[in-house]
């Protein structure tokens, strides 16, 4: 048994609102420039005035892309205010670091100095803090920071709380600012292309950097107001290396497996697998041999979407699962962008095209830094899960 | 709701991580990451040798940090300021979730692994996220770890430290602890 979707949020370089999202991907253009894909400054104006008049005073960037994320989610839902009853789950890596770097970077400031900005936004924790003091919220709340599956495991537990009965809704998501610490550190580990990413494509040069915010809001009885429902939920670790998945996905076929079982569904009932796809070869060959190993050649779909918004990190797994909820209400499995000629040693099956077929469960991968693999599968309302 | 039982707790703190710090395998080590491992070393020593091995895929790691790597983001950061220079095991320790990847790689533990930061509340939402995870079916072991090196101007002196406990399922049949 799984919980229910109600309301969903997003904000990314593709624009406000989770519409605006499956829009870009059905369009298909990237929305990088040299790589990244960043929100467009006349969206950050907009998301200032909204922020504004409601009320929000002064908060950060992170701050006011979850808050408009969180704010689009819960209007969707219903949900007027948070009650504390509830829980909120968060997943970053990186939190307010755009508001502290530069102290560091430019003003040669160390760890030990006590600066302001530094003092204030540094804690991870203190972001959700700063939410719930806007959001007036009592409730229970935990930030998630296992690199690019915080998200992803910020709904697989908040699924949890759910199931246990610790809260009675949950809010969960993800939220990833661009800094130069993510942009440069990418860029040494020589992972970052400067094109438009091509996941599993032979000519593929390496990731774009995305950023943004997706939120969600979980109830365990709501089925007649379901969006989707996270049906399952599976997680594992490597164990193999600091920033490399393991060559032959073991964590990731692993974590797929879990979740398949946690949702009781078979290989078979799987129409598409929204694969983690950064671009990097090390991920789609490993990615590619997981799926292998679990569904045969003849799987589900696969393909990846990263070659439109980017990696947003932390935040990608949510951001990703606003888009296997629009999937899942046009039956559209969405091609991954750019891909012309497959890398040969990937036996996955890739939509040639966006196609237009009923779709029942999806599964989302992601996979982070650390080893940390996180897979959900997201169900269509009518399948009787929630 | 599952019942649940303490195996085994450790501890370090930066005294005794020093001879650590200087063996080639933690050449690129954070203090959080010795410290870490000091203190699963110690879980570890009174279940015997190699225990998580082989029982990696039922164990999930939760590790809490209010500040994580701290001292390893200003170091990159500085580096880029300074000269442009920019480290790729530098960046990749400047993670949060760096210390908790290098403990699952050095004790094999292949359950989920998962990072929460909440400031001083980080442990304890690390045992609380660790006794969720312990209800899964799948799930027969929770390792928490709490570890912290404060900035220098919060604690006078400041006290680097890590703490392991390792929780089992109370019913699990006695072939699964052995």
């Amino acid at each position: 048994m799984g919980v229910a979707i109600t309301g969903m949020g997003a904000v990314s370089a593709a624009g406000l609102g989770a519409p605006a999202l499956w829009e870009s991907v059905m369009a298909g253009f990237p929305l990088s420039q040299n790589g990244i894909c960043r929100l467009d400054p006349l969206h950050i104006e907009r998301i200032q005035t909204t922020l504004a008049n409601l009320g929000t005073g002064e908060v950060s960037f992170f701050e006011s892309l979850a808050l408009h994320a969180i704010y689009e989610a819960m209007q969707e839902a219903g949900w007027t205010e948070l009650l504390p009853t509830d829980g909120l789950i968060l997943g970053t890596t990186t939190g307010n670091l755009l508001n502290w770097e530069t102290d560091i970077i430019e003003a040669g400031r160390t760890w030990a100095d006590d600066a302001t900005a530094f003092r204030r936004y540094e804690p991870l924790g203190d972001c959700v803090t700063s939410l719930r003091k806007v959001l007036k919220f009592a409730g229970p709340a935990q930030v998630i920071t296992t690199a690019c599956s915080s998200s992803a495991q910020a709904m697989a537990l908040g699924t949890i709380w759910l199931k246990r009965g610790r809260v009675k809704r949950c809010l969960v998501g993800g939220v990833e600012v661009l800094s130069r610490l993510t942009v440069e550190g990418f860029r040494c580990l020589q992972l970052l292309s400067e094109k438009a990413a091509t996941p599993f494509d032979q000519g593929r040069n390496g990731i774009n950097l995305g950023e943004g915010a997706a939120f969600f809001c979980l109830e365990r009885q709501a089925s007649e107001r379901a969006l989707a429902g996270v049906a399952g939920y599976g997680m594992s670790s490597d164990a193999y290396h600091m920033t490399a998945p393991h060559p032959e996905g073991t964590g990731c076929y692993e974590a797929m497996k879990l979740a398949l079982q946690s949702a009781d569904l078979g290989r078979e009932d799987i129409s598409w697998i929204h694969a983690h796809g950064t671009g990097s070869v090390a991920n789609d060959v490993s990615e590619s041999l997981a799926i292998e190993r679990l569904f045969g050649e003849e799987g589900p779909w696969v393909s990846s979407t990263k070659g439109v918004h980017g990696h947003a990190l932390a935040a990608s797994g949510a951001l990703e699962v606003a888009i296997d909820i629009s999937a899942l209400r046009t039956g559209i499995v969405p091609r991954t962008l750019g891909l012309q000629s497959p890398d040969s040693r990937l036996k996955v099956r890739h939509p040639p095209a966006h196609l237009r077929e009923p779709i029942r469960h999806i599964l989302k991968n992601t996979l982070g830094f650390g080893g940390t693999n996180a897979s959900l599968v997201i169900s269509h309302p009518d399948e009787g899960l929630v | 709701m599952t019942t649940v039982k303490v195996m085994s707790e450790g501890a370090s703190h930066a005294d005794s991580v020093d001879a650590l710090l200087k063996r080639p395998d933690f050449r690129k080590a954070t203090l959080n990451m010795a410290l870490a491992c000091d203190a699963v070393r110690a879980v570890e020593a009174k279940l015997g040798d190699g225990w998580f091995k082989t029982r990696g895929d039922r164990t999930a790691l939760v590790l809490g940090t209010a500040h994580g790597e701290l001292e390893a983001t200003t170091i990159f950061l500085r580096g880029l300021g300074q000269d442009g220079t920019a480290r790729p095991f530098i960046f990749q320790n400047s993670l949060h979730n760096a210390t908790m990847g290098f403990v699952s790689q050095r004790f094999g533990l292949r359950g989920p692994g998962v990072t929460v930061s909440n400031g001083d509340s980080s442990g304890p939402d690390a045992i609380e996220t660790g006794l969720d995870l312990l209800e899964e079916p799948t799930i027969d072991f929770v390792l928490v770890v709490a570890v912290e090196r404060p900035k220098p101007n919060l604690s006078e002196p400041p006290l680097a430290q890590a703490r392991a406990v390792l929780y089992a399922k109370r019913d699990l049949p006695p072939d699964n602890i052995a």
